[in-house]
């Protein structure tokens, strides 16, 4: 995990925190927005089948596996909060992506990347593990998110109070940027390499800053919903996940089996003989049949699992259109006092 | 509607095909059979670039009728193999000038073939890229195909692939040993008959077996259930809309 050099220029000397936020435990004070992961399905369809990949069922995957990462980071205790979110949030105290490398039952590997607000990465790293071969056991990846967690957990032990009342400031204005980018363009700057300067802090009442936190306060309210939704989501379809997995064992069974049934038999068989041609045409017969009821299994999946995901989807796009509106509409606002504020008295 | 030989005459064209399924194997084999995906040809890529040119979904049952009758066929295959065994003096003469060897290797053809072409039903279904044709009790057969060309099926154990020769879908499934089943799926224009003729052939036999059989459409009736399937519960169905 690297911590790039930070420059950070004060131009105020008092921040704008209010006294009560800055005197908590200071890793309590980040909050960590973790994306559904991408899924990281190749465009071309005609790969999909030799990577063992099944799209439908690792889009799935992609919104079940933060909340195991979710989890985790709560249960380490140093964060403030912890929200499973649609799409990055690049404004966020501590922003969490990761890239689905592979999961198929066995083996879960991802591609995390972890940044602050101040554009300093905490972790850009591939974590794997496998599972055990015997069965099924609820959350058995679980050690893949741990271990993310744990590394979160120790970067934020490492900052001082100053270092986190940065990056909670930095969030904000990177927020009022985002959101009233004429009023806040000059309270920071993002250089080249996606490290995060402040320029200059707002005071300590100042009423646009304000404004602003309301209009984060509501968004947070929109995040909640959207993640809650998430985890209905969850409860909902990983039981039938767990299946999923469950059958991917039992699909290497049998496959072993093919193989065993391959090398058996015919050796002592004339190669002439209707028996020996048969065997080797049932050799194969039965790998595409073990084949074909994986896919008749993610059908089936798919088939059970399918409705709520769409359901989910179009539930969390009715948010963002409402969302984005409202951003529009703040947007406007927040110009238009800004001009009215910054208009000299007569 | 189309007359057996009529329709169907076209035998040089079978061969042509046949090859070009062969030589998109040899690209396969030259670029290490380890590699699942086998695409041929840009000109192959081009001519699946039309991808589907016809529709064989749907269900299709056997014209028991207009089949070959494997006894008389493998009689042919005899003369035939018998005529080039006389023609090339080899092996060791006996009934019909053949070895029991190679008599015994017609006849394991013959059976695979048989076999292989027992189910009365197949069904075919066909997406923008695939098709698959489901036969009892055994495996379905896939073809697919893509804007980057015909693509293959493969395992340690073998491999299918499929291409269009104009309207007949060509699949070819190459098994250890040189052991090759080749079906020849061919429409008729009105889209209600089906041929599918099948070769085996292989090292051990000089000459390969190859099977008729013809199909005709049928629809299915429409279920009194709206049935789904599902991994938690199973098959799960309905008399009205299916609410999962």
């Amino acid at each position: 995990m690297t911590l790039g050099n930070v420059m950070v220029v004060f131009v105020a000397a008092v921040g704008f925190l209010s006294t009560a936020a800055a005197s908590e435990p200071s890793f309590e004070r980040i909050g960590v927005s973790v994306s559904v992961f991408d899924p990281a399905i190749p465009p071309d369809p005609s790969v999909h089948r030799d990577l063992d990949i099944f799209p439908r069922i690792r889009v799935v995957e992609a919104m079940l596996w933060p909340f195991q990462l979710r989890r985790s980071l709560i249960a380490t205790g140093r964060f403030r909060t912890v929200r499973v979110v649609p799409v990055p949030e690049t404004n966020a105290e501590l922003s969490v992506v990761a890239t689905i490398i592979q999961s198929d039952g066995f083996t879960l590997a991802l591609r995390v990347v972890a940044t602050d607000a101040l554009g300093r990465v905490w972790i850009d790293d591939t974590f794997e593990a496998r599972a055990s071969e015997d069965r099924v056991e609820e959350a058995e990846f679980q050690a893949v998110f741990d271990a993310i967690a744990r590394e979160l957990s120790d970067t934020a032990d490492g900052l001082d109070a100053d270092d986190v009342d940065q990056l909670v400031e930095v969030s904000v204005l990177r927020y009022a940027q985002s959101i009233a980018p004429r009023a806040f363009s000059d309270y920071v700057d993002e250089h080249e390499d996606g490290t995060v300067v402040i320029r200059r802090l707002p005071a300590r009442d100042d009423p646009m800053i304000e404004r602003v936190r309301m209009v984060r306060e509501t968004e947070f309210v929109v995040n909640d919903v959207i993640d809650e939704a998430f985890v209905d989501l969850y409860a909902d379809i990983r039981k039938v996940h767990d299946l999923w997995r469950e059958y991917q064992r039992r699909n290497v069974t049998y496959q072993t089996e093919n193989e065993r049934r391959a090398r058996e038999n015919s050796n002592d068989a004339d190669r002439a003989s209707f028996e020996h041609l048969k065997h080797l045409y049932d050799v194969y017969k039965w790998d595409r049949i073990t084949e074909q009821e994986r896919d008749r299994l993610a059908v089936a999946f798919n088939n059970e699992v399918g409705p709520r995901v769409a359901a989910l989807e179009s539930r969390i796009a009715e948010l963002q259109v409402w969302l984005d509106g409202k951003n529009a509409e703040w947007n406007r606002l927040l110009e238009a006092l800004f001009d009215v504020e910054r208009r000299p008295e007569p | 509607m189309f007359a057996p030989e009529n329709g169907f005459v076209r035998k040089r064209k079978t061969r042509n095909g046949l090859a070009a399924l062969t030589a998109l194997f040899a690209v396969a084999v030259a670029a290490g059979c380890a590699a699942p995906v086998v695409t041929g040809p840009p000109e192959a890529a081009r001519e699946a670039g039309k991808l589907m040119p016809v529709s064989l979904a749907g269900s299709w049952e056997r014209d028991y009728s207009r089949d070959d009758d494997v006894g008389a066929t493998l009689q042919r295959a005899y003369n035939v193999l018998a005529k080039s065994v006389a023609d090339q003096r080899i092996g060791v003469p006996s009934r019909n000038g053949l070895s029991p060897r190679q008599a015994s290797a017609l006849v394991a053809l013959a059976r695979l073939a048989e076999l292989i072409t027992r189910p009365d039903v197949l069904t075919v279904s066909q997406t923008a890229f695939e098709i698959s044709v489901d036969r009892k009790n055994d495996f379905s057969m896939l073809c697919q195909f893509y804007e980057s060309g015909p693509k293959s099926t493969a395992s340690p154990y073998g491999a299918e692939v499929c291409a269009w020769e104009g309207r007949d879908l060509v699949s070819l499934l190459r098994l250890p040993e040189g052991l090759s089943i080749v079906h020849r799926f061919t429409v008729s224009d009105d889209g209600e008959r089906m041929r599918v003729v099948t070769t085996v052939a292989s090292p051990i036999s000089p000459v390969p077996f190859t099977l008729r059989r013809f199909y005709r459409k049928f629809d299915r009736l429409p279920p009194e259930y709206n049935c789904i399937e599902t991994l938690s519960m199973k098959r799960v169905c309905s008399t009205g809309e299916l609410e999962l």
